[in-house]
């Protein structure tokens, strides 16, 4: 058991596409827990790192403070951290906020859109909530990030090839034909 | 006369033609200073357009309005000049004086304060568009007077008499203009004074393949920027099969401190509207067009003027008119130019088919620069041999340099190609130099130590421009104003040119803000190189240009700007600030 290697995962302002295409890989997740064991990640539902990680796998952008500390810390225990999807590459979707104030964003979320709930007035804040950031953050212009798999969300193939190809040591280019989308 | 009898007239006048399409908004523009909704759907029923397809061409240009945007309409030139020049303190002063900022327009309706790109005034900067009128040299005080006096009632055209009207055409009737034309060193050829028509009268005198041949041997390459062979592309144009080809003088001048177009338009339109007829002689054309930018409108009526007093010159059929563009500097690509001149977003063509097979109206087109067509008079008028007396095996004649920056006196020079950058820097006195921006934004940038180099097509080739930075300046700030220029005139079509651009001026702001790593570097050249390969024309396919050659030129400029430890793990991410707006909207709100 020592020599497996030891992964960590975390969706931030993702939608957990990422995580369940991770999870696409169908027979080879076998051949995957014979190689590596888990970490922190929403897969055993550590929440804190119990000891380094070779490889960190992040899904989404950084949309709130708290992704920045988890961010953080994910790069803190990670020898090699991993962008995965358009989200953690770009801001994905959520980074469609960006150019609409903060203010707009959350009138239109718990004031008056069709889900909020009539008749209430309340902004959901705490000190135990996160706090909204200015913009949605590719994960890039927080910390550094080593590889980037690109995809929304990428496909199995891509995450297993990107995954055993590192785990083995033997990541070369990966095949034009699994990161090529149009 | 109500709007909808007004717009029908319009369009009438212009033949319910949807190639002239500019002509027709700037026209309908006249009135109100905009275009409204109902002007475009009176003119879309009359023309058979989409509303949305009349706003997909007027949204392209930077003067075309469609909300109320003042009666006067100020346009701040930004290009680096003025910035050096003191931009700052006339465009804080014009937001002072109208109660506006850049972008808006007075709650009376009287001033709306816009900017744009070069205008074309880099040796006398800063300087202002008002209705297109220019306003040069401007500071604090001058902007004071402009806004008092508008707002007396004064007219433009008195106010400019009030500044002092500009040497020698300029001061003429039909121009009318506090321009001046800096002509610092007129040179011996160019320049020289001819006798109207004399060139073309020589000319007619042989068939068109030899005037063509006579071109050819004269070596002229084109002075627009590309340098094509002139002789080379009109024997392509007439290889041509065709009921009709056309001749277009591009008189665009958009790269930011090139002003040498103006100078010829101003003092010497015989010899480029000579220069066509020689052309359209070669070529079988029997119409003309000039493409002039409309930061140059004030030069329009002089110009008609001109293309009248040469008709007496002309022994053949030859139509010859102007075509307004609206402010567009990719407009200069010749492609997008005969875009814009049949009506439509100036957006580059793919090529080939080439102009000189499907140019204007599909038909085939010769699309030369002002300076190539005055080239043209001159070598009949003085022969190909002294034309060739000038210059390098290569590089053939002389050419104008439009001088401006950190020099003592900037302006115009006739220079011999193959000149030595060094020979240069003293003829224009420059101050304390740093760096040369040759051939403008889309150019090369050099360091001022290198006074061997030459410009030439073996060297430094360039479409004029020469921008001199002194020691003093910051390059950085320069960078980034040249790459805002291509961020903003971009024309969109190619994705490596749209965001490719702006993610070479964000890597520049992040070593401007001390941000950047090591690695920023190598992205500089990856996303140099996918913005040149990717892009479809020249705009795209040189804009990185100047990064590239400025990194190469000033090694230790990027390299110092990396701080120590940046290369860290963890990069600078300051989450007060980013949650500053936050906390704040929840204070508002609660
Ligand atoms: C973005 C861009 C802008 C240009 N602007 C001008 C211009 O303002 N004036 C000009 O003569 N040529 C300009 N050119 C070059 C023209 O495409 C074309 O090469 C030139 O007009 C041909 O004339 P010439 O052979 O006499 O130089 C521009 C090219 C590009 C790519
Ligand atoms: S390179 Fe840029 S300016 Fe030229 S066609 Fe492409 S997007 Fe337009």
């Amino acid at each position: 058991m020592a020599d497996k290697k030891v992964v960590a995962t975390v969706s931030l302002a993702g939608c957990f596409g990422c995580h369940m295409s991770m999870l696409d890989i169908d027979l080879r997740l076998l051949d995957l827990v014979q190689l590596v064991r888990f970490d922190r990640s929403p897969l055993t539902d550590i929440k804190k790192f119990t000891e380094r990680a070779a490889i960190g796998l992040i899904e989404g952008g950084v949309c709130n403070d708290e992704n920045v500390h988890v961010l953080r810390e994910f790069r803190l225990n990670c020898d090699v951290l991993i962008s995965v999807g358009e989200c953690a590459i770009m801001g994905g979707l959520p980074a469609l906020r960006n150019d609409i104030p903060l203010r707009e964003c959350l009138e239109e979320a718990y004031l008056t859109g069709p889900t909020a709930v009539q008749g209430q007035r309340i902004i959901p804040h705490h000190v135990d909530l996160p706090k909204i950031l200015d913009r949605v953050y590719p994960c890039h212009e927080i910390v550094k990030i080593d590889y980037y798999l690109p995809g929304c969300p990428p496909s199995a193939d891509l995450i297993w090839a990107a995954l055993s190809g590192l785990l083995s040591g033997k990541l070369d280019t990966l095949p034009r034909e699994l990161v090529k989308y149009d | 006369m109500d709007r909808a009898t007004e717009l029908a007239g319009i369009v009438q006048k212009f033949k319910s033609d949807r190639t002239r399409l500019i002509d027709i908004l700037w026209a309908a523009q006249e009135r109100e200073g905009f275009v409204s909704h109902f002007d475009l759907e009176e003119l879309g029923r009359l023309l058979k357009l989409s509303v949305p397809a009349l706003r997909e061409v007027m949204s392209f240009y930077h003067f075309f309005r469609d909300q109320p945007s003042g009666r006067f309409q100020i346009y701040l030139d930004t290009s680096m000049i003025a910035e050096m020049n003191g931009l700052s303190e006339i465009r804080d002063e014009f937001e002072r004086q109208l109660g506006v900022k850049v972008g808006q327009t007075s709650p009376d309706g009287q001033f709306g304060l816009f900017e744009t790109s070069c205008i074309g005034m880099s040796d006398q900067a800063p300087a202002v568009l008002i209705n297109l009128v220019p306003f040069t040299q401007l500071n604090r005080q001058k902007v004071n007077l402009i806004v008092h006096r508008l707002r007396q009632g004064v007219e433009l055209k008195d106010l400019v008499h009030e500044f002092g009207l500009g040497d020698a055409q300029n001061a003429n009737s039909s121009v009318h203009s506090m321009v001046r034309n800096n002509l610092k060193k007129p040179g011996s050829f160019m320049l020289a004074s001819v006798v109207p028509g004399a060139g073309l009268k020589k000319s007619l005198a042989h068939s068109a393949d030899e005037v063509i041949d006579t071109v050819t041997a004269s070596g002229l390459r084109g002075r627009g920027g590309a340098g094509f062979p002139t002789g080379k592309k009109w024997a392509a144009c007439r290889s041509f099969q065709a009921p009709k080809r056309y001749v277009v003088c591009n008189a665009d001048e958009g790269e930011p401190g090139t002003f040498k177009d103006r100078l010829l338009l101003t003092e010497y339109p015989a010899l480029v509207i000579e220069g066509m007829a020689i052309a359209a002689h070669a070529l079988g054309a029997r119409e003309g067009i000039i493409y002039l930018r409309a930061e140059y409108k004030y030069l329009e009526a002089h110009l008609q003027q001109e293309i009248e007093r040469f008709r007496k010159h002309l022994s053949f059929e030859f139509d010859l008119r102007i075509q307004l563009g609206a402010g567009a500097y990719v407009c200069g690509e010749e492609s997008a130019l005969l875009e814009s001149m049949e009506g439509k977003r100036g957006e580059p063509r793919l090529r080939p088919p080439f102009p000189v097979e499907v140019g204007y109206l599909g038909m085939p087109t010769v699309v030369n620069n002002v300076e190539t067509f005055a080239l043209v008079t001159q070598i009949f008028n003085q022969g190909v041999g002294t034309f060739r007396n000038f210059g390098t095996p290569r590089s053939p004649g002389v050419r104008l340099l439009s001088v401006s920056g950190d020099v003592a006196h900037p302006g115009i020079y006739e220079i011999p190609w193959g000149i030595k950058i060094g020979d240069v820097l003293s003829m224009v006195g420059a101050q304390n130099p740093l760096m040369i921006q040759v051939g403008g934004p889309s150019g090369i940038a050099i360091n001022a130590n290198d006074v061997n180099r030459e410009i030439s097509y073996e060297d430094l080739p360039t479409g004029g421009s020469f921008m001199v930075f002194s020691k003093d300046r910051d390059l950085f700030a320069i960078l980034s104003n040249f790459m805002t220029f291509f961020v903003n005139e971009s024309c969109g079509n190619c994705t490596p040119c749209r965001a490719g651009n702006v993610a070479l001026r964000e890597l520049l702001r992040r070593f401007i803000g001390g941000h950047a790593r090591s690695e920023d570097l190598g992205h500089i050249d990856s996303w140099a190189s996918i913005v040149k390969r990717g892009s479809r024309c020249g705009l795209g396919g040189s804009s990185p240009n100047v990064l590239t050659t400025v990194k190469a030129a000033f090694p230790d400029l990027f390299v110092n700007a990396i701080k120590p430890g940046a290369d860290s793990l963890f990069f600078d991410f300051n989450e007060k600030a980013a949650t500053a707006d936050y906390d704040r909207t929840i204070r508002e709100m609660k």
